[in-house]
């Protein structure tokens, strides 16, 4: 037994194993989990519905090294005094 | 009943070792007809037929677990009792523990869950090429014989809730040799307490290297199974380790738990486990691991005391620069851990 916590669109975040001494009031509770990703599926109306959200494309944040860098290197550029390898 | 088969608890067969894991009055099949009763023995036999009805145990006797709750599978600590029919008849029933089938567990009589697993003849547990075994909430070690010493490595956390609860209970120990390695002399404490315990394939963050038991240090051992079985509950299991964990909140009462100990796989890509504590109702913990490819995996999580919230993970380069990643840090069980687990290492 399984017990599945959902988010506010029936989109699954987690499954866990139903222990015996847990709480599971209002977590649906079912049998087996489908192949693959879980947050892919939404459970509606006792079904997996696959529905996997759209990928965002990974954007990695610049460091604050990153900026302050950047901003060295334009200053140079524009004062002419950036160094010559 | 004529098909039972009685049998002796903790005799030790082809090599593997009994459990005697748990106590039933009554079996019921599926078909709601009961099929044991109180002074009947159910015992293991591997050699079942196929096509299973699932047995549902009446857990009236499970120790406080409700009879409402008839379960075919039955949590005894960290392991899984499953009473399978094959068959018409108990020749056919088979008996797994973690998935894995065993001789025999379930027997009829008088104990209960928390003394069950304590096994009687200490030498059975330990094993005998060095290693540990798990029983049921804690790790047990070799202790090494007079004079020797042992060497553990711990994973960075698991190594420190260790060496704490070591020192809590006496007060001296050595300190890390190197990174992620401390020696014990076993001279110097009376128990010791692998922090969080150990669970059911948590072998890799935990290595023993140690000389045989002697019988002297069974004390120390029996200190472990004292200190095991106050306080510590499993409360949540991860189904689908596999899966992302995106950023979310686990409805758990947490209001009897001085602190929780997550269990992480620190990366789909890793095998890796570590485990980081959150005090109930006292903020945020960063748990910091690495992500098997040189770099830093993070999740922030914080105890309610109806929930364990989680952030999502993130992926740290070596120059400060990060990434949402959800397939780093995924919990994978969370202790929950009374007030009188302290207690019972103080005394």
């Amino acid at each position: 037994m399984i017990a599945l916590n959902l988010n506010t669109d029936n989109r699954i975040l987690s499954a866990c194993v139903v222990l015996t001494n847990g709480n599971y009031e209002g977590m649906p509770i079912v049998d087996k989990l489908p192949e693959g990703n879980l947050p892919d599926y939404q459970y509606i109306n006792d079904e997996f519905i696959y529905n996997p959200l759209p990928k965002e494309e990974v954007k990695e944040v610049p460091s604050q090294l990153d900026v302050i860098e950047a901003q060295i290197t334009y200053t140079a550029m524009m004062t002419g005094t950036l160094l010559e390898e | 009943m004529s098909y039972l088969k009685p049998q002796t608890p903790l005799q030790h067969k082809d090599g593997d070792y009994f459990y005697p894991l748990t106590t039933i009055d009554q079996v019921i099949m599926e078909d709601g007809i009961t099929r044991l009763n109180g002074a009947d023995l159910v015992s293991v036999n591997t050699d079942g037929a196929p096509e299973g009805e699932t047995v549902k145990v009446n857990a009236d006797t499970l120790d406080g677990i409700s009879a409402d709750e008839y379960a075919t599978k039955i949590f005894v600590q960290n392991k899984i009792v499953e009473a399978q029919f094959d068959g018409n008849s108990l020749d056919d029933v088979k008996t797994y523990v973690n998935n894995q089938i065993t001789n025999r567990v379930i027997h009829s009589g008088g104990k209960n869950l928390l003394n069950i697993n304590n096994p009687t003849k200490k030498n059975t547990i330990i094993a005998s090429d060095g290693s540990f075994e798990e029983n049921s909430g804690f790790m047990t070690y070799r202790i090494p014989s007079t004079g020797g010493y042992m060497t553990i490595s711990f994973a960075p956390q698991s190594r420190f809730d260790a060496i704490r609860y070591a020192s809590e209970i006496d007060g001296v120990i050595t300190r890390y040799t190197s990174s992620n390695i401390v020696t014990l002399d076993a001279s110097q404490w009376d128990a010791l307490w692998i922090s969080i315990m150990p669970i059911d394939d948590f072998v890799t963050n935990v290595m023993v290297e140690a000389g045989s038991v002697a019988t002297e240090y069974e004390p120390y051992y029996e200190g472990l199974k004292e200190l095991t079985y106050r306080g510590v509950d499993l409360v949540w299991k991860n189904a689908s380790s596999g899966s992302e964990f995106n950023a979310q909140s686990i409805p758990l009462d947490l209001s009897k738990y001085y602190k929780v100990e997550v269990e992480f796989l620190c990366a789909q890509s890793s095998d890796i486990r570590i485990i980081f504590p959150a005090i109930t109702g006292s903020g945020r913990y960063n748990c910091v691991s690495d992500d098997n490819r040189g770099k830093l995996a993070t999740r922030i999580m914080r105890a309610y005391s109806d929930k364990l919230s989680f952030n999502s993970g993130y992926i740290y380069s070596t120059y400060g620069s990060y990434t949402e990643d959800d397939n780093v840090m995924i919990p994978l069980k969370i202790y929950g851990i009374k007030e009188e687990f302290y207690d019972c290492i103080e005394s």
